[in-house]
């Protein structure tokens, strides 16, 4: 069995409020229509969470590609 | 920062808003489109699927250049695998044809252009113009240029996130049982079985709870194949994919079928809007959540409201008055058209997700036996209370 190198997942960006996995998001929108409180903004291909977050999670089921999660850290973080 | 002056400004160039902007211009408005993407059409939100006669209503030049493949009606399959036909003049409004689109998208932002409408790429609306309770313009951003555009009318054609109308103080917020997320492939190489390609495929029961799993083919090996499942049926992250790819790997059309994209979005399966419109501004299409609760379909709904809404922006323009009382006509005019049917709609979707596998399978069996002439909700209920007036208790105020 080959060696397994050292894995990481650069994709991420965590800001502590959401973590979003840029590789995984299709910039469909679905979260956006989703969240309660608008605090996700998305320019074209450019996601991101601001303070407004209550983290409620809608946005973690909604998206069909589970390209978001909460933050590290949060007992709900999934994210390997 | 620089500033542009338009009778109307719309933001979102989907068919909604680009047919907006086709009879906002004919009917005389300085018009301007604009799209936060570098290409319209691209990449496609949706399944596809679109009744013949939106084309004909809202008068969009026919092209074969963004028909997919016409169909010859729906079939429904309950979760046993019962199978009822409807040929298409029965279908509704999401049978007929299967679009292509990004070209179909581009058609109509075509006319809108012919009709003298300006046509922005790469310009996102960040933030609206206000003023003494009144929408003044939108400031946007394309490419490295900030600017305000000044509009005596702004239209927030921006899809399921309807930001400019929530920016505007617009109700656009919706409950978990409203909200259904879609994950969708478009798969080749589908062997044959269930007539495939002829029919638009629509699955019901647990395998997408609260929503359906749809086939609408493209070709002769081809096909949108994807899922809608409500937000409050999800637990964990990446259900949806889970439900949709499980489905596909039990169906043995499938068995050899490999991807050539892959297409996801939100979709509203809300009652309509309270208001659509204010001083200055309106809503239309998904942002105002046209769509139909029970399809989740929103293409020719949009575009028939597109049009409504352009030809009043063009009275509006006449009388120099685009006040709220103004763009009532509007609101009226797109409620008359598709009010009823929507709130018909979402009432009866919300009996139709409390139904178990064991209902689907006793409903659509009476329904293949005793056939169906039309896919309406009334017309399904009036043949099973006459059939099985106990699997429709549940619906008996729709009757």
């Amino acid at each position: 069995m080959p060696e397994q190198v050292v894995s990481i997942r650069p994709s991420v960006r965590d800001n502590g409020i959401m973590a979003i996995d840029d590789m995984l998001c299709m910039h469909c929108g679905a979260c956006v229509g989703t969240c309660p409180t608008n605090a996700i903004f998305l320019n074209e291909v450019y996601l991101t969470f601001n303070e407004d977050c209550t983290q409620c999670g809608m946005c973690v089921k909604v998206c069909p590609v589970g390209a978001i999660d909460y933050p590290r850290g949060h007992k709900l973080h999934t994210m390997k | 920062m620089s500033s542009y002056q338009y009778d109307v400004v719309v933001v979102g160039a989907g068919p909604s808003g680009s047919m907006t902007a086709r009879y906002a211009a004919a009917g005389g408005c300085k018009t301007l489109l604009i799209e936060k993407r570098q290409e319209i059409g691209s990449p496609v939100r949706c399944g596809e699927g679109l009744a013949r006669h939106f084309v004909e209503d809202t008068k969009m030049p026919f092209d074969q250049k963004w028909v997919g493949r016409e169909v010859k009606g729906a079939k429904i399959f309950s979760p046993n695998g019962t199978e009822l036909t409807i040929e298409e003049a029965h279908a509704g409004n999401e049978v007929g044809i299967v679009l292509e689109r990004d070209a179909f998208d581009k058609a109509v932002a075509k006319e809108a252009a012919k009709a003298g409408a300006e046509i922005w790429l790469k310009t996102t609306a960040t933030a609206i113009l206000k003023d003494d309770g009144w929408v003044r313009g939108v400031h946007a951003k394309r490419l490295e240029e900030e600017m305000n555009i000044e509009a005596k009318c702004v239209v927030a054609a921006d899809g399921y996130e309807s930001q400019v109308g929530r920016w505007a103080g617009f109700k656009t917020l919706l409950k978990a049982g409203d909200i259904t997320g879609t994950l969708q492939y478009r798969l080749t190489n589908i062997g044959p079985g269930h007539d495939f390609p002829d029919y638009c495929e629509f699955w019901l029961g647990t395998i997408a709870p609260a929503g359906y799993i749809w086939v609408f083919p493209k070709d002769d090996m081809t096909a949108n194949v994807g899922i809608g499942v409500s937000l409050d049926r999800l637990k964990n992250r990446v259900d949806i994919k889970g439900y949709l790819d499980r489905w596909i790997a039990q169906d043995p059309r499938m068995s050899r079928a490999q991807p050539l994209d892959m297409v996801t979005g939100g979709v509203s399966t809300a009652p309509p809007i309270k208001k659509s419109v204010g001083n200055g501004i309106a809503l239309v299409g998904d942002s105002a959540r046209m769509i139909d609760p029970i399809t989740g379909g929103g293409i020719g709904n949009g575009m028939l409201a597109g049009m409504i809404l352009g030809k009043v922006l063009a009275k509006c323009n006449e009388a120099g008055d685009f006040s709220e009382a103004a763009l009532m006509e509007y609101e009226k005019g797109w409620r008359a058209k598709l009010e009823e049917n929507l709130y018909r709609n979402w009432l009866a979707k919300n009996k139709l997700v409390t139904l178990s596998d064991r209902e689907f399978d006793d409903i659509i069996q009476v329904l293949a036996e005793v056939g169906v002439h039309k896919l309406s909700v009334r017309a399904i209920l009036k043949v099973l209370k006459e059939t099985k007036p106990e699997l429709v208790a549940k619906f008996a105020e729709f009757i």
